[in-house]
């Protein structure tokens, strides 16, 4: 069966949400196409934390920098609605340094803040002063950053709500349709089609995460994405620890760090059920989602490293998720000069959270043919 | 007053005491259900750690046994 | 890195020291894995030494077994919680360390099946297993007027238990039809042995004057900080409360029982195949002659194959062990092992059976009231899960994206048959289609040191 459409977004998750989103806002209505049952892909396997000081590069900077006042603007919008529906609160965050590396971290961050004109939204900790926000925390710490400002968010909830809003816009949302891949005739697409369905459109934007190389693939296409497995740990809700969203100086290097091999940095969220999230481990083994005993071992040591009271309590699930890593550590957002009406918005790696509002207005901008908010080239995504 | 292998949700029920903890969400008592770990409902804290499953767990001298999320009497 | 053995279990139940038993006596290294302090499982559940007094179930013959395992040469892992299964068939427990096998069993048993309805999360409102556990191996009644409501017979010897400790039982409440327990009871009483039972709790019952009423079920349980009230009615024929016919007792202990569930956590992690078996208790997994799984190497028996009774998970543990040891190179009677089938196939036409007839009927669902709590461990309501249903969410781990349930410390034990059921009510759609929740490990709560402890 064939529909029609004007613009298709193939992928469900918060990417391909926000681009709905700010699409229905310019009165197009999107059919968002979705291969598995919601949430399938990496928007349920995260963490919420909408962080700007862990960014690696200027472009993404800026990026992220947009993204975060467009979450403060969408919570701002739905009032009191936001706890439900995103879960949204202004966390703060704090970076521990463990050691003189950890510590050199620091001072490499605090410059990045400098530089890029936000030098009051960091706080310079000493080891003694830590205590002060967080008794909890470990005591032979070597310092610590303070971000006050830093957002958090649940990332389920936030994406469904992207979603229902929406939808509510007149736009389409459609799960559980198999394997999607792009109809392209000659140097045009021109919809999507999965088992049994076809749909139809002018404009498709591929939000398939660490699976648009896939997608992408059968059009000629090649795009520097490959998966990069994390793993969280959820902690028993119990007497509460900290108040204050917790991660090391040495995250930024596991961001970046080229290596194959399994990297940990430490991420120590508290949800609003009273749970904790753990994260955060990289490497690159494919699309496989199967819990690593190694890596959640890492993580468990780790946070008890900087959290020791840890130790005493449960862990109640794990679970996998597969970022979209790019090769440049830039996403890829725009359009695709192979094809006319192919866009490409994926490629976030652990930003997808943050970054996703701001790729939804950049993708919906450029549809409709406005100036993006920041020039796209960056991003392009046949770079 | 307890036996040797008792467990601490079985002696809290021979004192009578039917509600172990209350929920974290709506303040609501709730007591053991499945009586065999699974349900994860009957959680206490023992000397100061807590989610210990009471039903699970033998009595020990001294012990120290507190309702979770809620201040209760000492049992040993 | 040890070596390997060439049979590990996971669960000292009936089913677990069967295999353990058979395995050792063909020369198997074999490791046994439980949480609990000694072997026996929920059908054996061990008194405590400090007050075991002889009783009715202290001579139960299958109890042999307890006694044989100690005889033999069996690894024994009590007091250890088997958490995870990783490549290749590695058992991760939860002090940090590992038992690898040539082969693994997994006979984790199952858990009782309750239904929701208003006021079931207060305490005093417990699962009829649980009862049972209390007054018969701690010797303790958790009450003192106590109305139990399932489906099954299980919960006869709950009433006598409870009866035998001096409880004033209010009623037993059974929610299928009179001609069911009939019908059934008359295939069932072929055997003597089943006779003596049937007989022992009807005597009990009727010595206490407790009434058996079927075709009825709790609809609300009541009370502040705990359970004093209790309200039931009957069903009609689909099992809806009829309105008019609600009663109401004074109560401080309330047993449901509707059935049980397969553990098989361990399984789904490992990614073995599983069906929807309504018949044997809901998800199951595929399982060969042998009960090996779609897993080379990986078995399961007993309750964590299909809920089946203590005789069945006895001889599926047998099946096992000589299974695992014919494939070892050992030499097995060919006439053993038919038997063995041959008892399975009749212990399985039975337990199917039985399972059949005392199936929940669909009408509890409406037991669900809008304020019910769905999720115990989240506290989500009926009504949130139900909103989230109706916006197109038809999976039960679609649901986890918008509403609080199965991801708290039960793990979805509790929530996930009833938001199933509300899936199926809202949706129209099989329980099948409605899924089930796919458990990563651990499939359990661990303390966190045994990840930490991990080598």
């Amino acid at each position: 069966m064939t529909r029609s459409s004007d613009v298709i977004i193939l992928g469900g998750g918060i990417v391909g949400a926000a681009c709905a989103f700010y699409l229905a806002r310019e009165g197009i209505r999107a059919t968002t196409l979705e291969a598995g049952l919601l949430i399938a892909g990496t928007s349920r396997a995260c963490d919420g934390l909408l962080l700007l000081w862990d960014k690696v590069n200027d472009p993404e900077f800026e990026l992220a920098r947009r993204s975060v006042q467009l979450w403060r603007d969408l919570s701002g919008e739905l009032g009191d609605a936001s706890d439900d529906a995103l879960e949204f609160t202004v966390s703060g965050c704090l970076a521990l340094a463990k050691d003189a590396a950890q510590r050199e971290a620091m001072e490499a961050i605090r410059a990045k803040m400098v530089r890029w004109g936000i030098p009051s939204e960091v706080t310079w900790l000493e080891p003694e002063e830590i205590s002060r926000l967080e008794p909890n925390v470990a005591r032979d710490l070597a310092g610590a950053l303070y971000f006050p400002n830093d957002l958090m968010v649940d990332a389920r909830r936030a994406t469904m709500t992207l979603h229902h809003r929406a939808v509510s816009a007149g736009a389409r949302l459609l799960d559980g349709l198999g394997d999607l891949r792009v109809i392209a005739e000659g140097d045009a697409v021109k919809g999507v089609a999965g088992p049994g369905v076809e749909y139809r459109a002018d404009c498709v934007v591929v939000a398939a995460g660490a699976w648009t190389p896939l997608v992408l693939k059968p059009l000629g296409i090649e795009v520097g994405i490959r998966p990069r497995k994390g793993h969280i740990l959820v902690v028993e809700k119990g007497p509460q620890l900290f108040r204050i969203p917790l991660m090391d100086t040495g995250y930024v290097a596991t961001v970046e760090s080229r290596a194959e091999d399994l990297q940990v940095g430490l991420i120590l969220e508290g949800t609003m059920h009273g749970s904790i999230l753990v994260g955060a481990s990289r490497e690159y083994v494919g699309y496989d989602r199967t819990i690593n005993p190694v890596a959640i071992a890492r993580l468990a040591r780790n946070m008890v490293r900087f959290l020791p009271a840890l130790a005493q309590r449960r862990i109640i699930r794990t679970y996998a998720g597969l970022r979209p890593a790019s090769d440049d550590r830039r996403p890829f957002i725009g359009p695709h000069r192979a094809y006319r009406g192919l866009y490409v918005a994926a490629g976030h790696e652990g930003a997808g959270i943050t970054l996703s509002l701001a790729t939804g207005r950049m993708i919906a901008d450029m549809i409709v043919g406005r100036e993006t908010f920041m020039d796209p080239a960056s991003f392009d995504p046949a770079r | 007053m307890a036996y040797q292998g008792e467990t601490v949700g079985a002696a809290l029920a021979a004192l009578g005491q039917r509600a172990v903890r209350l929920s974290e969400k709506y303040g609501d008592l709730r007591g053991l259900f499945c009586g065999m770990g699974v349900c994860q409902e009957c959680r206490v804290s023992v000397d100061g750690v807590p989610n210990v499953r009471a039903c699970m767990t033998p009595v020990s001298p001294g012990m120290r046994v507190e309702l979770l999320g809620v201040e209760g009497p000492p049992h040993g | 890195m040890d070596e390997p053995y060439d049979l590990v279990i996971v669960g000292a139940g009936p089913a677990g020291v069967a295999a353990a038993i058979t395995a050792a006596r063909y020369g198997l290294t074999v490791g046994l894995i439980d949480e609990y302090p000694e072997p026996g499982g929920q059908y054996f559940r061990p008194v405590p030494a400090a007050f075991r007094q002889p009783g009715p179930h202290d001579d139960d013959p299958r109890r042999t077994v307890l006694e044989e395992i100690r005889h033999l040469d069996v690894d024994l892992r009590m007091g250890t919680a088997a958490w995870g299964l990783f490549p290749e068939r590695r058992v991760a427990l939860s002090d940090g360390g590992s038992l690898q096998g040539r082969a693994v069993l997994v006979a984790t048993g199952a858990y009782e099946r309750g239904i929701g309805f208003p006021g079931w999360t207060l305490p005093g409102v417990m699962s009829a297993g649980g009862i049972q556990l209390l007054v018969k191996s701690q010797r303790v009644l958790p009450g003192r007027r106590v109305l139990l409501s399932g489906c099954g017979p299980f919960l006869l010897p709950v009433a006598a238990d409870l009866l035998t400790a001096g409880a004033e039982v209010v009623a037993v409440l059974e929610a299928v039809p009179w001609s069911r327990t009939l019908r059934f009871g008359v295939h069932a009483l072929a055997s003597a042995d089943r006779r003596r039972q049937a007989g022992h709790y009807a005597a009990t019952l009727l010595r206490h004057r407790v009434p058996y009423v079927h075709g009825a079920s709790i609809v609300e349980a009541m009370g502040e900080g705990g359970v004093r009230r209790a309200r039931w009615a009957r069903l009609d024929a689909l099992g809806y409360p009829q309105p008019g016919t609600e009663r109401e007792a004074e109560v401080d202990l309330v047993g449901i029982g509707f059935g049980f569930i397969p553990a098989i956590e361990l399984l789904d992690t490992a990614d073995a195949e599983l069906v929807y078996d309504a018949d044997r208790g809901g998800w199951v997994p595929t399982l060969t002659e042998a009960l090996e799984t779609s897993v080379p190497g990986l078995f399961a028996a007993g309750e964590t194959a299909g809920i089946g009774g203590v005789d069945l998970a006895l001889v599926e543990g047998r099946i096992v062990g000589l299974g695992v040891a014919r494939r070892l190179g050992q030499s097995v009677p060919e006439e053993e092992m038919a038997g063995l089938l041959a008892q399975r196939r009749r212990l399985l036409a039975f337990a199917s059976a039985l399972n059949r007839t005392f199936a929940p009927p669909p009408g509890l669902t409406s037991l669900l009231r809008e304020d019910v709590t769905v999720c115990r461990c989240d506290e989500s309501t009926v009504a949130e899960v139900v909103r989230v249903i109706d916006r197109g969410r038809h999976h039960i781990d679609s649901l986890k994206c918008e509403v609080r349930i199965g991801m708290g410390s039960c793990q979805g034990r509790l929530c996930a048959p009833l938001c199933a059921d509300l899936i199926v009510r809202r949706a129209g759609l099989s329980r099948e289609a409605a899924g089930r929740l796919h458990l990563r490990p651990p499939v359990r709560p661990v303390p966190v040191t045994a990840l930490t402890n991990m080598p």
